[in-house]
């Protein structure tokens, strides 16, 4: 197949805005999808909301936005008026696929329900993308990634005890339900190439990370006991953990399974005579006593760098990483330095942007990525190529405010 | 019909990649879970039902080998690893987490079977990928965490790096290795030829696309910063009942919120907090995270709740287990369901599927039992069972 751009041919319509809807659409457009980014002045993103350093308003620079949009087109349309809408008609008639991350209700507003939808186009695949769900008592609310997160019930069993609920600093379902987004979407193309029908996907952002937690939940049910929280620990390893090492705020993780690894890290660390100690010599009786075992292993690893450390464990086949921080990520890590890459607006041509690559990497080989498109970019492309709109029923758009 | 009803995968992934075939099997694939004779490693990982150990009683095996079914196959005796070279032979999709190299020395990798199979999409799980200095370092959930620089930003800034719940950077891997497959099941059905293709998946590297935002690369390279602990974390505010919940306020919605404040006693002068806002929203005023702590303190969390949604502000209550199970929206929308399992006589509760979003409802099917398919599977490939129990 050509693996640099396997969905050639698909056309999506894209309402999505901020975060998860935008990376949803990201990863196809990096393997080939046409994303046609619909976008107005009276609605903006705010990932459209940078500023330059003289103060100027920079739409093009925001570091998310040009990482969520690449490889994508950009068309600027005031929805408001009947022409902007009938354009939209003329591009859902030509499109695949159109996605959303509205509230429920908004679409339908504009006249572009699915009902309406595919009346224009039976074989539309709309994609409803909304915080909590279409339907049900929460539909309504507006949400961010964070709280959907600390709603699916992630904080709750995430650090340690006695702690307000924290979660993991991140907004971790912006960066799950992009993947959602791309699959089903693929899974429904696949589907109507077999029945020819289109149909309308709900991607309820928590009712997609709830799932992420299911053998969680399927503790919860059996035992009617509050999982506990986590604490870097697991019960399959032990010890297991972050480990203090040499320096200020320097951890390296370490994850030891078996007897055999215990034993190498007992001889490792230079403390052979635990291993025929009593308390440690079966799985089951290191994790009662993990505490003591966490405080020795401490002792170790507070001396020596962390780098040091993974690469000492790892000869002897026992999982360990350096936790890094960004500018080791960035700089060091020999196997993220493939990862990122530089590009540059031309309506910013002194600002390097730096965004990140595409994990899927189809024969081993990570694609270089098309820059995320300026604000209405592709107007001319939409207008003209697309829907055969002459250069005077153009301008005449333009003048009237319909198109920016 | 189901999206991929039709496609077959061989299953043969640890805990790192199994939620990757679980979602293949959700969408309607044919996942065939190939077994030692002992059992999957998956099978003997805790917690158990019950806190009792056995290998129909793994959690998680029970949750993420839902609607697969179970071949066993030992891929040491040469007679088995002919069969699994058929199947190979015949099947649309591979998916294994084994060690870089170690498919190739059973004649399992890629190029070997391409040969045999052109149409085959073959999709690797490692901690680091294929190439690299790394590649054949062994992981797990937390060092993929602590290399991909997602652990460093995550928990309070006095405590260590804290891991999330719920192996997140298996989930991650997984989530991008099932994207990629469709990628790829498009990509096939678009080309002639009908080839298939190769799918290099690194934990680490799909880990790192959570920190995207926190860890944002061009924190450091525009503004020199290096993001520190506790990340992007807005505020979670305590309420009277002790209970938590989060809220959000726009900048648009920045004044309602103010008059909220004003209207529970607290003494402001709103022209003058308009004035203070910041430019990238209320929330970062520390003023704004006080008045919130002060609200919350005095209301009950669903009263709390109920105020902020009539002001149309965003909050979300910070759930425990105990307080999913008796959430309304989520009754309402059926997010959770019980699935009868007869072997071990008491029903599982599911999550419902991950993927279903499709007008199409996913059903979900209880986890195989070690072998159960074994010979309907041989039979469906035409292969016979000898009495000396060799497979042919």
């Amino acid at each position: 197949m050509n693996t640099s751009l396997p969905l050639k041919g698909i056309r999506i319509l894209d309402f999505c805005w901020v975060l998860a809807g935008p990376l949803g659409t990201r990863i196809l457009a990096n393997y080939g999808a046409e994303i046609i980014k619909i976008e107005t002045d009276t609605h903006q993103s705010s990932k459209r909301t940078g500023i330059r350093p003289d103060g100027t308003p920079g739409p093009n620079i925001d570091p998310l936005y040009n990482n969520a949009n690449t490889g994508k087109k950009s068309f600027t349309v005031n929805l408001k008026t009947k022409e902007g809408k009938n354009i939209i008609k003329q591009l859902i008639s030509i499109s695949d696929v159109t996605t959303n991350n509205f509230r429920p209700s908004v679409m339908g507003k504009l006249g572009f329900d699915y009902e309406s939808l595919k009346k224009i186009n039976p074989k539309i695949i709309m994609v409803n993308i909304p915080g909590c769900s279409v339907k049900g008592p929460w539909s309504n609310i507006r949400t961010l990634g964070n709280m959907i997160m600390g709603s699916s019930g992630l904080n709750s069993i995430t650090g340690f005890p006695e702690r307000p609920p924290s979660g993991m600093g991140v907004a971790y379902p912006d960066f799950t339900t992009p993947y959602i987004i791309a699959t089903s979407i693929l899974a429904a193309l696949l589907e109507r190439s077999t029945t020819g029908k289109g149909q309308e996907l709900n991607i309820g952002q928590l009712a997609t990370a709830i799932p992420l937690l299911g053998v969680e939940w399927m503790q919860f049910k059996s035992t009617g006991i509050q999982p506990e929280k986590k604490q870097n620990r697991d019960l399959n390893f032990c010890p297991h953990g972050l480990y203090p090492s040499k320096g200020k705020d320097q951890w390296c993780a370490i994850a030891v399974k078996t007897d055999r690894e215990w034993k190498n890290l007992c001889k490792i660390i230079d403390r052979p005579e635990l291993i025929n100690n009593n308390k440690f010599q079966s799985h089951s009786n290191r994790k009662t006593n993990e505490n003591e075992i966490d405080a020795e292993l401490s002792k170790w690893t507070i001396n020596i760098n962390k780098w040091e450390i993974a690469n000492i464990l790892q000869d002897h086949g026992i999982a360990s990483a350096a936790v890094e921080d960004l500018q080791e990520t960035l700089l060091i890590d020999p196997h993220m330095q493939n990862h990122y890459q530089h590009v540059v607006q031309p309506s910013d041509k002194d600002l390097d942007i730096v965004i990140d690559k595409d994990p899927i990497k189809f024969n081993s080989k990570q694609n270089d990525l098309t820059r995320s498109p300026m604000m209405g970019e592709h107007n001319n492309y939409v207008l003209n190529d697309l829907l055969n709109i002459s250069k005077k029923e153009i301008d005449k758009l333009i003048s009237n405010g319909i198109i920016k | 019909m189901a999206s991929l009803s039709g496609i077959k995968v061989l299953d043969m992934t640890n805990e790192s990649g199994a939620f990757a075939s679980r979602i293949l099997a959700d969408l309607g694939a044919d996942v065939i879970l190939i077994e030692p004779p002992q059992g999957g490693r998956i099978r003997n990982l805790a917690p158990f039902l019950d806190n009792k150990k056995g290998i129909e009683r793994s959690l998680y095996h029970l949750h993420h080998n839902a609607n697969k079914r179970s071949l066993i196959l030992d891929i040491s005796n040469d007679n088995d690893l002919k069969v699994l070279k058929k199947l190979a032979s015949e099947i649309d999709i591979i998916i294994e987490t084994f060690a870089p190299g170690e498919m190739a020395k059973f004649g399992l990798d890629y190029n070997t079977l391409k040969k045999i199979n052109p149409k085959l999409i073959y999709v690797s799980i490692t901690p680091y990928g294929q190439h690299g200095d790394w590649k054949n370092r062994t992981g797990n959930d937390l060092t993929a965490a602590a290399s991909s620089g997602l652990v460093f930003v995550a928990g309070q800034s006095k405590d260590p790096p804290t891991q999330a719940a719920g192996d997140q950077s298996y989930k991650m891997a997984s989530l991008a290795a099932t994207s990629g497959v469709l990628i790829a099941l498009i990509g096939r059905q678009s080309n002639q030829k009908n080839t298939g293709t190769y799918i290099d998946i690194s934990i680490q590297e799909s880990t790192s696309m959570a920190a995207l935002q926190t860890s944002n690369a061009n924190h450091f390279t525009r503004d020199g910063n290096i993001p520190q602990r506790p990340g992007m974390t807005r505020g979670v505010f305590k309420c009277a009942d002790g209970k938590w919940t989060t809220l959000n306020v726009s900048s648009d919605r920045y004044k309602i919120f103010l008059n909220w404040v004003k209207d529970s006693g607290i003494n402001i002068n709103i022209d003058y907090e308009m004035s203070k806002i910041n430019t990238e929203g209320p929330m970062l005023v520390p003023k704004v995270l006080n008045f919130t702590k002060t609200l919350a303190s005095t209301l009950n969390r669903t009263d709390f709740l109920e105020k902020a949604w009539s002001l149309d502000l965003m909050a979300l209550p910070v759930n425990d287990f105990h307080d999913l199970k008796e959430n309304n929206h989520l009754i309402e929308t059926k997010q959770f369901s019980d699935v009868w399992h007869e072997h071990l006589n008491q029903t599982l509760g599911f999550s419902k599927s991950i993927v279903d979003v499709f007008e199409k409802k996913i059903r979900l099917n209880r986890a195989p039992l070690l072998g159960e398919h074994t010979n309907d599977i041989l039979e469906e490939f035409k292969i016979k069972l000898k009495k000396n129990g060799n497979k042919e």
